[in-house]
């Protein structure tokens, strides 16, 4: 990075935060400081949107495309039907019963303890998410851009506190607008470079039928197992229930919409989120394959973890490596030329493309062997180091290739994608431990300025909880997939706790209670004692409870 | 399109919800929902052309 990328790099960031900052002065009270008042439509959906946009999702996504290709879009295609379901069916009853939180409603509809119930779950996985969300950006960043760990988490974490802790739901929400901004102009400048970096005499056709040889541009995939995470039925099915969820029921994302005092602004936001999320997560996906395209053509590192593989020189694995390097550089001109003679063939017959994609697959192999072969000698020399590189491609990508300038705002994209995120996090967890245990538990009479320092207090502790969980933990193996399953743990059964509330009038609160606590043991016993993918747990979470809630108030007495 | 609005006449709430009188309205905004579903049908058709097409 040169000055000009600082200057882009902190320019944007602090015009960012200044302008939230500007727009929420002036708070005196909770209300004012959990509400926004009316906000355009575009605001709320750019919230929405900003809020499940997290730097991870920029990082690990066109990774993601890098290693399995494009079949992770499948997991969207749930979403649009889900904000369908909200706008119709749960925004009007969140409306009409003018609640603070998802879990507010609860007890209007049971009682207490499910109220606390839905809101300790929350919390829980929330919490924990909310470190994630400052780790996974930070380590990688670090790593590529040689900064400290921590300071890369201090840099990401103390910002977002201080501007959520002081501005509150109004100041997340306007960063959120400006930082979508930045993330989607960020990404289609990234796209058009990337585009523009290919060969000259491969057309955008040729490169997508090379992407697809090597089965990068498996989009749909038919097949149904419930083993394989990526379908089109998990996709529909699982990914449906997981956004109903996500988007219903988790505070992070209800507080977007709740906030605001017009209903209609709410359902645009919400719809507009579902008519642009499946094209946005493909374009997104795409940047991934045509990394990976361009990196057939340009020779990549034996790794992307080049941090890994400077320390791994300075053990006696360092022969082996300088080996693996030359076999990386022999297998990339092979699997280069093979390409070049694929493109040339699909001018010819069928015969000819089918002999032209073989060789192309086989010299594919043989490199992929020697990056298998790479890892495993990293992991033994560094056994104490993630060496899986796929959250590293794309940042690698942008400072290689991109110019100087733009790669100052493809790292302020990041960091806007992990503060927007991390903003909404705090300030539902805030308003949450606020809203449905401080003050409903222990202080349900004190006034204004007490309730709007609690606010602001929690939303603190919870801020610096995250940042001393992201400070000790460590890698997982794919961060996205990892806050998405430790998500769906959770998210089956405080949807299924919902959809009893609005469509078994009849199920009372210690039936629904006790069918939600069963509902968890089944899911958390099918995470550890199955192998079925992870987006199946919000169909079992949910179908326990909406199963049993009902047959336990067979036996029980009405509350 | 029409630009869907809170004042459209109200459609039957779902059997057993939790709605009360204030329950703002639905309407014209059927016409949204289809859209979207026609949106992400077109895409799924497309998607699925693109992968048989590449593979």
């Amino acid at each position: 990075m040169i000055a000009l990328d600082w200057i882009i790099l902190v320019g944007t960031i602090t015009a960012i935060v200044a302008y939230g900052w500007w727009k929420s002065r002036g708070i005196e009270d909770m209300e004012g400081y959990l509400r926004t008042g009316k906000l355009r439509w575009t605001t709320v959906g750019l919230s929405i949107m900003a809020t499940q946009a997290s730097a991870i999702t920029f990082l690990s996504t066109p990774g993601q495309a890098f290693e399995d290709g494009m079949r992770f879009v499948q997991f969207y295609f749930g979403l649009p039907l889900a904000m369908i379901f909200i706008s119709a069916i749960m925004l009007p009853i969140y409306h009409s019963q003018k609640v603070l939180t998802a879990y507010e409603y609860l007890e209007k509809r049971f009682d207490v303890r499910v109220r606390l119930l839905g809101a300790v779950l929350f919390l829980i996985q929330r919490g924990l998410a909310a470190g994630i969300t400052i780790y996974a950006p930070a380590i990688v960043l670090s790593s590529i851009l040689g900064w400290s760990l921590q300071v890369m988490i201090l840099v990401i974490g103390v910002v977002v506190i201080i501007y959520t802790v002081i501005g509150g739901t109004r100041a997340v929400s306007q960063t959120q607008k400006q930082q979508m901004v930045v993330i989607m102009g960020g990404m289609i400048a990234a796209a058009v470079v990337g585009l523009l970096s290919l060969p000259e005499e491969l057309s955008v056709v040729d490169a997508t039928a090379v992407a697809g040889a090597l089965g990068k541009m498996n989009v749909i995939d038919l097949e149904l197992d419930p083993n394989n995470r990526y379908n089109l039925w998990s996709g529909l099915t699982g990914g449906f229930f997981l956004a109903l969820a996500y988007f219903g029921t988790d505070q992070s994302q209800v507080q977007r919409y709740l906030s605001n005092d017009s209903l209609t602004a709410s359902r645009m936001g919400l719809l507009f989120n579902g008519l642009l999320k499946v094209p946005m997560q493909f374009i997104i996906l795409s940047i991934g394959v045509l990394v990976f395209v361009f990196y057939i053509f340009v020779q990549p590192p034996v790794t992307f973890q080049h941090t890994a593989l400077q320390r791994a020189y300075d053990t006696p694995a360092a022969t082996q490596l300088v080996d693996l390097e030359r076999q990386h550089a022999e297998a990339f001109t092979a699997r280069r030329d093979a390409a070049y003679a694929f493109v040339e063939a699909r001018q010819g017959d069928d015969a000819g493309v089918e002999a032209a994609r073989a060789a192309l697959k086989d010299s594919h192999q043989r490199l992929s062997a020697v990056r298998d072969e790479t890892r495993a000698v990293l992991s033994k020399a560094l056994p104490d180091t993630e060496v899986k590189d796929t959250d590293h491609v794309f940042l690698t990508f942008v400072l290689s290739t991109l110019p100087h300038g733009l790669i100052g705002l493809l790292i302020a994209v990041i960091l806007s994608a992990a503060m927007s995120s991390t903003a909404s996090e705090l300030n539902a967890l805030g308003a949450t431990t606020v809203v449905d245990i401080y003050k409903r538990l222990f202080k349900p009479d004190a006034d204004d300025k007490h309730d709007l320092w609690a606010s602001r207090g929690f939303t603190a502790m919870w801020g610096l909880g995250a940042l001393g969980f992201a400070s000790f933990a460590s890698l997982l193996d794919n961060l996205i997939e990892a806050v998405n399953i430790l998500g769906s743990l959770f998210y089956g059964t405080i949807l299924g706790i919902f959809l009893v509330a609005f469509f078994l009038k009849r199920v009372g609160a210690t039936a629904v209670f006790f069918a939600a606590l069963l509902a968890e043991a089944v899911v958390l016993g099918v995470f550890f004692g199955t192998e079925l993918g992870f987006l199946w747990y919000n169909v079992v979470g949910c179908a326990v409870v909406f199963a049993v809630a009902p047959l336990l108030q067979q036996v029980l007495p009405r509350d | 399109m029409t630009r869907p609005t809170d004042d459209t006449p109200p459609e039957a709430p779902p059997e057993g919800a939790n709605l009360d009188d204030e329950a703002p309205p639905l309407g014209s905004w059927e016409a949204l929902y289809g859209l979207i579903l026609a949106a992400l049908a077109i895409q799924i058709v497309l998607y699925l052309l693109l992968t048989r097409w590449a593979s």
